[in-house]
């Protein structure tokens, strides 16, 4: 259904809108000596109203609005229910964390909100210029948020690094608009995709699907554009990372999906063959490169770029009308990257930094409970059975498999076992090692109970995966 | 006669100058701001060509918003350049190496 009327648009962007105005009375409420304890319970209520507001406009059939520019449809609406419910999680578990460092602030919640909420727009996009300004507006308000302690040298320099990467990457993708632009004459996206079954798709239709790819692969931070991600990871405030880690991708996720489904382009052999390039190059140089590291942070940044690869191999398999593997591995990584990213900002809320992989040494005679907590997240990382990491992976090999690119897994699986050595060995630190660390906090029954969520989850999926799959095949079609 | 080949080729090229003016720069980090201002404005010669050649007003609204948000980019990004000049006392680039690995 295509509504034109803007009044009647209105009303089903209420969610979006609510959320704007909500982070600008943060942001004002910042200033204010009476209002400036409760910014952190302002935050939390209006992030839980705006979701109820969305659950209460829930559409059934697909709608576009404004003249088509917003898309609205399950497959958004699911999308935005999942970024809503780990962006609670993050806010909650980094509350404390935010406090002992002086970040707790108006401007930090407010630039928080609208990262969010461009993550929001980019998945609601109909139309290239929204698209474009939704990417802005997340990206803007991270360079601000990560620079935002602004006495750290590492930040401030974490902050130029992703400042300049992440504009050349919009300006590629950019680059690629212009070009489709030019050889469609429309800036709507769906027009934009069912033009590839016309008979003047052209060469410069693949120029500048390759170029916004290009520019994906930067935000996805896939080898080898993949030199940000470890710096940004380390030198941002935790709660920033955790941010940056899930929420953007998921939203990425949307973005590929709306311009590969349903478009002649997937059957393209040089295009097929730049995605399971990307992939597999991203696999080796990801789990090659964690091997060497010290820092969890970095070590992380770097498994995170052998899963983004993964993503990529997801996308490489995907066909018209199926991409329920790239969207299950996209859910799976993100909420267990959040569980990990969270326990460690959860053990660093005291003045006390988690920086090195040694300080998890002899963790378990601290407290067992967290340090199984930890084991069940990184195994889900590193895809052993039992958690739902393993049955994400199990999927796109078995689509690797089916494409008759046999080769190609065997590297995938030899690159993955490699990759174990360094989760293990964080694992082996917390269990067979003495002298635990004193300085980590372990106190906080409600963070622990909220901390415990998401690996439950992670372990439940796994007994049911495919009811799950099938759901987000339906929510994809 | 200049043809719309023409304008491609030299939009083209201004972003081919722009990117390798933020790869080979190692001097100033201000230069970066300038090379990503004008990466941007060859995009933006490329969309008002296209929106001329086919009569088309979208592209050049389109124009218009990349105009504001390079704005925007460049306010925080000098905002980002003037707390690491305070913390570093140089905008040199090769100084900016404390995170590494």
């Amino acid at each position: 259904m295509i509504i034109n009327n803007i009044t009647m648009s209105i009303m089903y962007f209420i969610p979006e809108i609510f959320l704007f105005i909500m982070s600008m009375v943060i942001l004002l409420s910042g200033i204010f000596q009476i209002s400036k304890n409760y910014i952190f319970h302002l935050t939390l209520i209006s992030i839980i109203s705006a979701l109820i507001m969305s659950y209460n406009y829930q559409v059934s059939d697909s709608l576009i609005l404004f003249g088509s520019s917003i898309i609205k449809n399950s497959t958004t609406e699911f999308f935005e229910y999942i970024c809503y419910i780990i962006f609670l999680i993050q806010i909650i578990i980094s509350k404390d964390y935010l406090k002992n460092r002086n970040l707790l602030s108006g401007e930090f919640y407010s630039l928080l909100i609208l990262a969010l909420l461009g993550c929001f727009i980019i998945i609601s996009s109909n139309n290239l210029i929204i698209l474009f300004l939704g990417i802005e507006l997340s990206s803007l308000s991270l360079y601000s948020l990560i620079a935002l302690n602004r006495y750290s040298v590492i930040s401030s320099e974490a902050a130029i690094k992703y400042f300049v990467l992440s504009i050349i990457a919009s300006a590629i993708m950019l680059f690629g608009f212009s070009y489709l632009y030019g050889i469609t004459n429309t800036l709507v996206i769906s027009d934009i995709v069912s033009f590839s079954y016309s008979n003047n798709s052209s060469n410069l239709y693949l120029l500048s699907y390759v170029l916004i790819f290009i520019g994906i692969a930067f935000k996805f931070a896939v080898a080898p554009f993949h030199m940000w991600l470890p710096d940004v990871y380390e030198g941002s405030p935790l709660p920033v990372t955790n941010f940056i880690s899930s929420i953007p991708k998921i939203a990425f996720f949307v973005i590929v999906f709306r311009f590969l489904d349903d478009n002649s382009i997937i059957a393209n052999e040089n295009f097929s063959k730049l995605l399971l390039f990307l992939g597999v190059f991203s696999i080796i140089v990801g789990n090659l490169f964690a091997l060497v590291q010290k820092k969890i942070m970095r070590m992380l940044a770097y498994s995170g770029i052998a899963n983004s690869g993964f993503i990529f191999l997801a996308f490489f398999s995907a066909t018209n009308h199926n991409f329920s593997v790239a969207g299950f591995y996209v859910l799976s990584y993100s909420i267990t990257i959040v569980s990990a990213i969270s326990i460690i900002t959860f053990l660093s809320s005291q003045k006390f930094d988690l920086v090195y992989i040694n300080d998890f040494k002899g963790f378990s005679a601290k407290s067992g409970y967290l340090s199984f907590l930890i084991m069940i997240t990184l195994l889900s990382t590193a895809g052993i059975p039992l958690t739902i990491g393993f049955y994400a992976k199990y999927l796109v090999l078995d689509a690797l498999v089916n494409k008759d690119l046999v080769f190609v897994a065997v590297i995938v699986v030899l690159m993955t076992v490699i990759g174990l050595y360094y989760y293990l060995r964080v694992i082996w630190f917390m269990f067979f090692e003495t002298n635990y660390n004193s300085l980590l906090n372990i106190s906080g029954k409600f963070s622990i109970f909220v901390l415990s969520i998401i690996p439950a989850l992670i372990l439940i999926i796994f007994l049911l995966p495919d009811n799950i799959l099938k759901y987000i095949f339906y929510i994809l079609t | 006669m200049i043809t719309i080949t023409h304008y491609l080729v030299f939009s083209a090229l201004l972003f081919c100058i722009s990117v390798a003016g933020i790869f080979i720069n190692r001097r100033n980090i201000l230069l970066l701001l300038m090379s990503i201002e004008l990466m941007l404005l060859s995009i933006n010669t490329n969309f008002i060509i296209f929106s001329h050649y086919s009569n088309d007003i979208t592209g050049q609204v389109f124009v218009f918003f990349i105009l504001a948000v390079a704005a925007a980019e460049s306010a925080i990004g000098l905002a980002i350049i003037v707390s690491l000049f305070r913390l570093k006392n140089s905008l040199d680039i090769d100084t900016i190496s404390n995170l590494k690995g």
